[in-house]
Order: structure tokens, then C-alpha cells, then sequence
């Protein structure tokens, strides 16, 4: 049975129109046009136990949304939707004391204190054994080698630290669902790779189920197989990440460098559509069924062939040829 | 019984925590915590003035002697402190609504009306009950009750200040739930405030009748700190503590209704 199951979820947002300018003001103290925003429109779909999927879609797609809606925060407009067997917005306690949410743009630790004092606030709201909170605390230090930084003031940590504090406020009491909002925004490389790794390590040991909403491919190409596309308030792909790619990119790509002596355009073209050229490096699409015996044919070719690699075309390029649709 | 026990222990463990933090917080920078302590202690020196220059020109306002009226201001500052100094994140729903700050107490596994109330706290407040029972301890000879009736009557006030210290509570929850349709809220701040500050005189100056019964039965100001100190003064009359316990049952429950009703309503705030 599926651990969440979300059905026709819908969220409709309500907002003013507001023209610019100071008599426009004054009108609309006393009559302002509503508006209203599909944010989530029929949205279906169900995750399994120890499921890590990727939520994609550009600003204002409605993951966001769909992680409130699923956390409890929000209502929806229409539809329904049940993780661990609970209707997320009745709030019950039981549910909440099994799920987790970390916003990447939102922080839950007291500012001027230590993490620690906010990690003692959390063992008590979740009730977490004594036992338990220094098992679980010493274990996720471990994961996340932050022990130096415990004792430190939140506002004093590097956005990476405090990332990794965030990460441990909500995993202390072992959420069964775990919803991560953007977690690797702002962050550099370095910290991104440390997160994005922890989380693997804990979906892989602990079958935590986990919602991961991102702009970054990286995150979504490193840690899910699964991957729901939304645009629009709707879900436009919702399958592994191995079928978008095959199903958006009918082309593989291949690589070509070339030897001091270079190649013209035409010696280049008749192998394969051109998207780089220079003549000693070429970039070509060819389809996927013929990438083997056009690769053959360009070696077997009189071409100063150095090198050549058979790639995938970059998953980047394909997400935004789908949001340009 | 032993579950309600628990859960009882357990809201004050975690109220005990919030408060220690905010403890923590305010000493994290102490120039600011000492000035935030000042700040208030100068606030309630000026208040003791004010009663004080008025009562050198008058022997008593509407029946009110000097040591009434001290005590009132007293009665005051104590639920005011209380307010500020356990609970005072009340004070900034409309701050959280709008910012979409709410967010995370709404998921925590605890009554969200609690978690709201206690988040926050400003420790520096804890200057004005004290400040008020040093008021208390100069003014209370001057009330003309001794001996074991003096002894009944604080007990008895105390108990009619803190059903006070509820239906303020409830009203300030009535009005800081507004935010949650209007969103910016910055009015509702100055309403609660201005209801607050209503209590620290009594309410019987006000010469109108309906005046009177708005007080009473509307916003119940009356029933916060003027009866709580008549008590004090005149003994316990029954009626009027039946009838402020009743207004704390009605208020309480009401706000707490009208708090979750809002809850619903809540809509975040983009991230």
C-alpha cells in the first residue's frame, strides 16, 4: 500500500489586482478586483515506502504548494490526499509526530543560541525517550561531522552548517516521511555534494520516504530515480528518470575531438545533426538506435579522429525544452 | 488521569524550555537585555508618577483612593508582565501570518494555540510583576483591611487576577486571530494594546452606564484588575466571581474556537 496517495489535489489561491500608482491605492480601499491562481491543479499520484522522488518544475510550478498541502499546512481546494494513512490537513498529532519538513529557505533553530538548545526544544515536542535523542543525535553527528559546531550560535554558522542543524532538528524523532524543501539552495558545491550524500545514505539505511523539491538537476540526477515534473500546478512527467530521458531525448549525444589537422563542417554533417562545431572539437545528436554504427562509421572514416564519447543528452537541456512547451 | 498528568507535565517542561531559551536569547546580548530591563522599569516608574501627581490634587477619583488606585496600576503591570514575559508571541501572530512563519509551529506534534502562545517570550517583562508586588507591599496598609480578612481577600484577589489574566489572554488570542483574513495586522497590535491598557485604571471613572456595561460585558475590562482589587479592598462577593468565572469559561473557549477557525484559514506565505 502506498505511504502517500494524493488524488485530483487541488489548491486555488485567492489575490488582489493592484494597479500601480497612488489613485489606483486609493480605489482599492474601497473596491479591489479578486483574482484567483490555480497553484495545484488535479494532481495524482502515489509514493512508496522508502520512494526518494524528486519534485522539478520552475518557480511557481506548485511543489511548494503540494509539500504544504502534504505537511498539513494547507487545505486543499479540491481533492484528497493521505500519507501514513492520515488526512495531512486535520493536523492529528500521531501524524505529525511521524513526518518531518525542512524548508531550505526557512529556519526553525533559535537564532541566538546553539543548535543544541533547539535540538532539547524538539526532543521534548516529539517526545523523544532520553535514549533514543543521544542515540539518534550522536548518530546524525556522526553522518553529518558537524560535532564542532553544536555549541556554536545558529546566526554564527556558514549556510552549509546550519543546512546540516536544520536537517538534524527534523530527523531527531526518525520521521517515517521526510518532505525537503529546496535543502541545497545558496549552498556551494561542497556543501551540496555533503548533503545531497547524507540524504542518500539515510533513504538507503533507514527507508525513510522522502519528497525532494529542487531547481538543482544535480540533486534530482544524484539522489532520485524517480522524478515528478510539475508546470503549471500540473504533473507533466511522473516516472523513473531514465524514461525522461529516453522518452524527451529520442538523440544520444556524441563527443568528437580531432588532431591538429581540424575537419570542415561537411566532413562533420553527414554523421549526425550538428549542435557544436569547431574543427577540432564537434558536437553531434544521432538517434539512439544508430549512435553505435555512426560512432563505427566515424572512426572507420579517413577523420583525424582523437577521441569520441557517446553521451546522454544533458538532462539541463531537456527539462527546459520541456518547460518551453 | 496518569495521562492527563503526563501531558500536563509535559506543556510545562516544554513552557519551561521556550522560556529558558528566550532567557538565553535576551542574555546573549546583555547591553541590550540590561536596556530592555531599564526601559521597562522606566515605563512603570512613569506610570507610578502619573497616579501619583493626580492623587496630589484629588483625595479620590470616583470613589478610588491613592492606594486603590496604586493597587489597580499593580494588578496591571502583574498581567501585563505575565503576558509579555510568558506568552508574548501572541502578540506577533499577524507578523507570522504574513511572513509565513507559522509554517513550522502548525506541524508540531503539540496543541498549535500552546506552541503559539509560548513560542516567544520577553524575559525582561518579569520586571513588572515584581515591580508590581513592591507596589502591593506599600500600598496594602493603606487599604484598611487587616489581620485574617486581609489574608482571605488577597487570596481571593489573587485568584479573580488571574481569571483576569485569562479573559485578557482570550482577548488579545480574539483580536490576533483577525490576522489570519487580513494578514498585515499592524492595527490589531495597537487594538490589543489599547485594550490592555484600559485595565490599569478603574473602570468605574467612566461615568456612562452603557460605558460601564461595555466593560463588563462586551470587552470585560472590568473583571481584569477593578473588581480583582475591589475584592481585595471589600471582600468576596460570590456573585461577581461566579460571574468572572463564567466570563473566563465563555471567552476562553470562544477564543480558542475562533483561533482554530482561523487556523484553517491560514494560507503561508511563498518561500
Amino acid at each position: 500500500m502506498p505511504i502517500i496517495e494524493v488524488k485530483n489535489l487541488s489548491k486555488t489561491y485567492e489575490y488582489y489586482k493592484k494597479a500601480p500608482g497612488l489613485l489606483a491605492s486609493v480605489k482599492s480601499l474601497f473596491k479591489r478586483e479578486k483574482l484567483f491562481t490555480e497553484a495545484v491543479k488535479n494532481v495524482s499520484f502515489n509514493i512508496e515506502e522508502g520512494e526518494l522522488v524528486g519534485f522539478l518544475g520552475p518557480n511557481g510550478a506548485g511543489k511548494t504548494t503540494t509539500l504544504k498541502m502534504l505537511s498539513g499546512i494547507l487545505y486543499p481546494s479540491g481533492g484528497e490526499c493521505r500519507v501514513l494513512g492520515f488526512t495531512p490537513y486535520d493536523r492529528k498529532k500521531e501524524y505529525q509526530k511521524q513526518f518531518s519538513l525542512v524548508m531550505g529557505q526557512k529556519n526553525q533553530l533559535w537564532w541566538d543560541l546553539p543548535a543544541m538548545e533547539s535540538f532539547i526544544l524538539n526532543k521534548e515536542i516529539y517526545e523523544v525517550s532520553d535514549e533514543d535523542f543521544k542515540k539518534n543525535l550522536d548518530e546524525l553527528v556522526e553522518l553529518l561531522d558537524i560535532k564542532d559546531i553544536l555549541d556554536v550560535q545558529v546566526r554564527k554558522l556558514s549556510l552549509g552548517q546550519r543546512m546540516k542543524c536544520e536537517l538534524i532538528a527534523a530527523l531527531l524523532h526518525k520521521p517515517k516521511v521526510l518532505f525537503l524543501d529546496e535543502p541545497t539552495i545558496g549552498l556551494d558545491v561542497v556543501a551540496q555534494k555533503n548533503i545531497r550524500d547524507f540524504i542518500k545514505k539515510y533513504n538507503r539505511e533507514k527507508k525513510t520516504t522522502i519528497i525532494l523539491t529542487s531547481h538543482y538537476m544535480d540533486d534530482i540526477k544524484e539522489l532520485c530515480k524517480r522524478v515528478v515534473i510539475i508546470d503549471h500546478g500540473g504533473i507533466i512527467y511522473d516516472g523513473q528518470l531514465d524514461d525522461l530521458i529516453k522518452k524527451y531525448a529520442p538523440h544520444k549525444v556524441l563527443n568528437i575531438t580531432f588532431n591538429e589537422n581540424g575537419v570542415s563542417r561537411e566532413d562533420v554533417e553527414k554523421f549526425g545533426q550538428i549542435s557544436k562545431f569547431n574543427p577540432y572539437a564537434v558536437t553531434i545528436e544521432v538517434e539512439r538506435e544508430k549512435v553505435k554504427e555512426v560512432a563505427g562509421a566515424i572512426l572507420n572514416s579517413n577523420l583525424p579522429v582523437d577521441d569520441i564519447l557517446i553521451d546522454e543528452v544533458d538532462i539541463d537541456d531537456i527539462i527546459r525544452k520541456i518547460f518551453k512547451k | 488521569m496518569k495521562l492527563s498528568a503526563y501531558k500536563i507535565f509535559r506543556y510545562l517542561r516544554i513552557w519551561w524550555l521556550q522560556i529558558r531559551c528566550g532567557l538565553m536569547q535576551r542574555m546573549a546580548y546583555p547591553y541590550n537585555f540590561y536596556l530592555m530591563v531599564v526601559g521597562v522599569f522606566v515605563q512603570m516608574v512613569l506610570s507610578i508618577a502619573f497616579i501619583d501627581i493626580i492623587f496630589k490634587f484629588v483625595d479620590n477619583i470616583s470613589g478610588w483612593t491613592k492606594e486603590g488606585a496604586m493597587m489597580i496600576l499593580a494588578s496591571y503591570m502583574i498581567l501585563e508582565g505575565l503576558m509579555w514575559a510568558t506568552c508574548s508571541f501572541i502578540s506577533g501572530i499577524q507578523r507570522n501570518v504574513r511572513m509565513g512563519t507559522m509554517d513550522m509551529i502548525i506541524t508540531r506534534p503539540i496543541d498549535t494555540q500552546f506552541l503559539v502562545s509560548v513560542w516567544r517570550a520577553d524575559p525582561e517583562d518579569w520586571m513588572r510583576p515584581f515591580t508590581a508586588l513592591i507596589i502591593f507591599g506599600i500600598n496594602i496598609n493603606g487599604l484598611g483591611v487587616w489581620g485574617a480578612s486581609l489574608f482571605f481577600n488577597i487570596c481571593f484577589y489573587f485568584i479573580m487576577l488571574f481569571f483576569g489574566f485569562l479573559i485578557l489572554y482570550s482577548i488579545t488570542l480574539f483580536i490576533k486571530t483577525v490576522a489570519f483574513w487580513v494578514i498585515e495586522g499592524s492595527a490589531l497590535w495597537s487594538l490589543g494594546d489599547t485594550v490592555s491598557k484600559l485595565s490599569q485604571y478603574p473602570t468605574d471613572i467612566f461615568f456612562h452606564k452603557s460605558v460601564k456595561m461595555f466593560f463588563s460585558i462586551i470587552i470585560p475590562v472590568t473583571f481584569m484588575t477593578t473588581i480583582p482589587v475591589k475584592i481585595l479592598i471589600n471582600g468576596p462577593k460570590f456573585s461577581l466571581m461566579f460571574y468572572s468565572f463564567l466570563l473566563v469559561l465563555i471567552f476562553f473557549i470562544a477564543s480558542r474556537k475562533f483561533f482554530h477557525f482561523g487556523l484553517k484559514n491560514y494560507k503561508s506565505a511563498s518561500s
